[in-house]
């Protein structure tokens, strides 16, 4: 589903090596962390797959297709087949919860009946159908992340990138946030997860990348054990 | 997908864009008045000068609709020539008016015109000097000197007066005044585009996380970026008409003031409303929604890079 071959990348402005001879395979359906402390290059692999930021060096393969070559107008339509959800939720302030999550549908052009069909179905799915007219602004941060799953998974993408999505959640909110992923895991979606908390990787004893320095030091199963010095 | 489909879902794109637009408008308040009054101050100042360059354009046309050629006819011209003359002068199409000046109403004229020696010209009545003439005006006030040269070599013509010094100072600062007007024309609306950019550019700035969000989502760049230039255009159209109603009524104003006075240098008067009005709200209308619209269009551009 996801492949990185031989993946450096410099940032120009600093010439600093965050991330160095990557080489990942990630299969259809998985679960996966990426886990590593602050500065490892979690956020700047997850850029990556969100075409957000190109490679230096190597290729990156999604569904098929080499990302590192597509062309700057045909992005959003790579886009939107990739759903995203950060730690700082991004909802429109300006909408409410109803339409933020109609949004990612308007703009591919979906049938207004169809939206009316679909939104209320996801909304049910994450548990906020009361909240359908509220702002974000109306909302606990547990909520929010709600709402921005949702509008990741409204237009059934193959994919769900996370770059720490509960970072900004209280242990109890984010254990219900991650019984939310498990469920569109369970449904065939491949998700990928950045994070630091330790208690959410064990708990879901899935596929662990670890990322130390811009290295992969570490790919199996299970927790978030290893050595301290990587966490 | 049928052609039909394709039109409803496009109905529904506007409506979704109409209805962002008015959305973000009123959320981003601060900002589409601080847009509205940038646009109503660069339009205000543009509008008082186009006001005062419209009106230099009036008064020198009235001069030049009043000057006139004089053609004297030589004295001993015979009837059959004097026809012809005026054959060929009727035939001329630069020319647009021809009076015959006898020299009855010459010596009238004169006596009106200097009244404390209507005696000495009482006395000429039986035998009047003054030769006769043709009155002609001119289409164009550019081409009085040529209509002049090619009318002196017709058979019959004495000589032509004209007021050469004078005409030559009406073209000359007819000319000076449309190049200054173009110029300042030119710099005001650049400084005003400049006013109105940045204004814009501010409003976009204070969106620009919503901006990324949306291009998270996977919107593409004209999907973006078409409710903000529908907002820009809005915003530009609706400074332009609250200017056009600020200059408006300076202008009434203006001429209510010197009504009393109307009598104005050689007797040439404001431009009438009517005749300017109208092209500064449509000029105004017009520069409002596109500096607007393109104002939105550019400032956005470079949020657009995620
Ligand atoms: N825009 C940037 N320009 C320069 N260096 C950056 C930039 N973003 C991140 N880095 C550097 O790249 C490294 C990896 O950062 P990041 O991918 O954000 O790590 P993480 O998400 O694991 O905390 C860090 O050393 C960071 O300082
Ligand atoms: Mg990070």
């Amino acid at each position: 589903m996801i492949t990185f071959e031989n993946v450096n990348k410099t940032y120009d402005k600093t010439k600093h090596l965050a991330l160095s001879d990557i080489n990942l395979n990630i299969c259809r359906g998985d679960f996966v962390f990426v886990v590593g402390k602050s500065g490892a290059g979690k956020t700047t692999l997850i850029k990556m797959m969100l075409k957000e930021l190109d490679p230096s060096e190597g290729k990156i393969y999604v569904d098929g297709e080499d990302i590192t070559v597509i062309k700057r107008r045909k992005v959003p339509f790579y886009r939107r087949k990739v759903g995203v959800v950060f730690q700082d939720y991004r909802l429109l302030s300006d909408k409410t919860v109803y339409e933020n999550v109609a949004y990612a549908m308007e703009i591919i052009e979906k049938k207004h009946k169809e939206i009316k069909e679909k939104v209320p179905q996801a909304l049910k799915m994450v548990g906020l159908s009361h909240r359908e007219n509220y702002y974000p602004d109306q909302l606990s941060g547990g909520e929010q992340q709600r709402v921005s799953i949702a509008r990741a998974i409204i237009n059934d993408p193959k994919i769900i990138i996370c770059d720490e999505p509960t970072g900004n959640l209280d242990p109890k909110t984010s254990i219900g946030i991650m019984k939310l992923l498990k469920d569109i895991n369970d449904r065939g979606t491949t998700i990928i997860m950045a994070t630091h908390d330790r208690e959410i990787v064990n708990h879901m004893q899935s596929r662990v990348i670890t990322l130390h320095g811009g290295k992969v030091v570490g790919d199996k199963k299970g927790g978030y054990d290893c050595e301290d010095s990587y966490i | 997908m049928t052609r039909k489909a394709g039109t409803t879902v496009k109905i529904h794109t506007f409506k979704y864009f109409v209805r962002d637009t008015a959305r973000s408008i009123k959320r981003n308040t601060l900002m589409s008045i601080a847009s509205v009054v940038s646009v109503i101050a660069a339009l205000v100042i543009l509008g008082i000068f186009l006001v005062i360059a419209l009106n230099i354009q009036h008064m020198t046309n009235d001069m030049e609709s009043q000057l006139e050629l004089k053609v004297f006819v030589e004295k001993d011209a015979t009837e059959e020539q004097k026809d012809q003359l005026e054959e060929l002068l009727k035939a001329d199409s630069r020319i647009t008016e021809i009076r015959f000046e006898s020299k009855d109403e010459a010596l009238q004229k004169m006596s009106e015109n200097l009244e404390q020696y209507q005696g000495i010209l009482q006395g000429l009545e039986g035998d009047n000097p003054l030769p006769e003439s043709f009155i002609l005006r001119v289409s164009d006030a550019a081409e009085i000197k040529e209509v002049s040269d090619s009318v002196s070599e017709l058979d019959g013509v004495d000589y032509i007066n004209y007021g050469e010094g004078y005409v030559d100072a009406l073209m000359k600062f007819n000319d000076f005044t449309n190049m200054l007007s173009l110029a300042v024309l030119l710099i005001l609306t650049g400084i005003s585009v400049f006013i109105i950019y940045n204004t814009i550019k501010l409003t976009v700035f204070s969106r620009r996380k919503e901006i990324s969000i949306m291009k998270y989502v996977g919107a593409t760049n004209w999907y973006i970026r078409v409710p903000f230039i529908i907002e820009g255009g809005v915003l530009g159209l609706t400074g332009a008409v609250l200017a056009i109603l600020v200059v408006r009524n300076i202008y009434y104003y203006l001429l209510g003031a010197v009504s009393g006075q109307s009598a104005l240098i050689m007797g040439v008067s404001f431009a009438p409303p009517e005749a300017v009005l109208p092209s500064i709200t449509l000029y105004f209308m017009i520069y409002g929604l596109i500096v607007g619209a393109a104002g939105s269009l550019f400032s956005i551009t470079k949020f657009l890079d995620v």
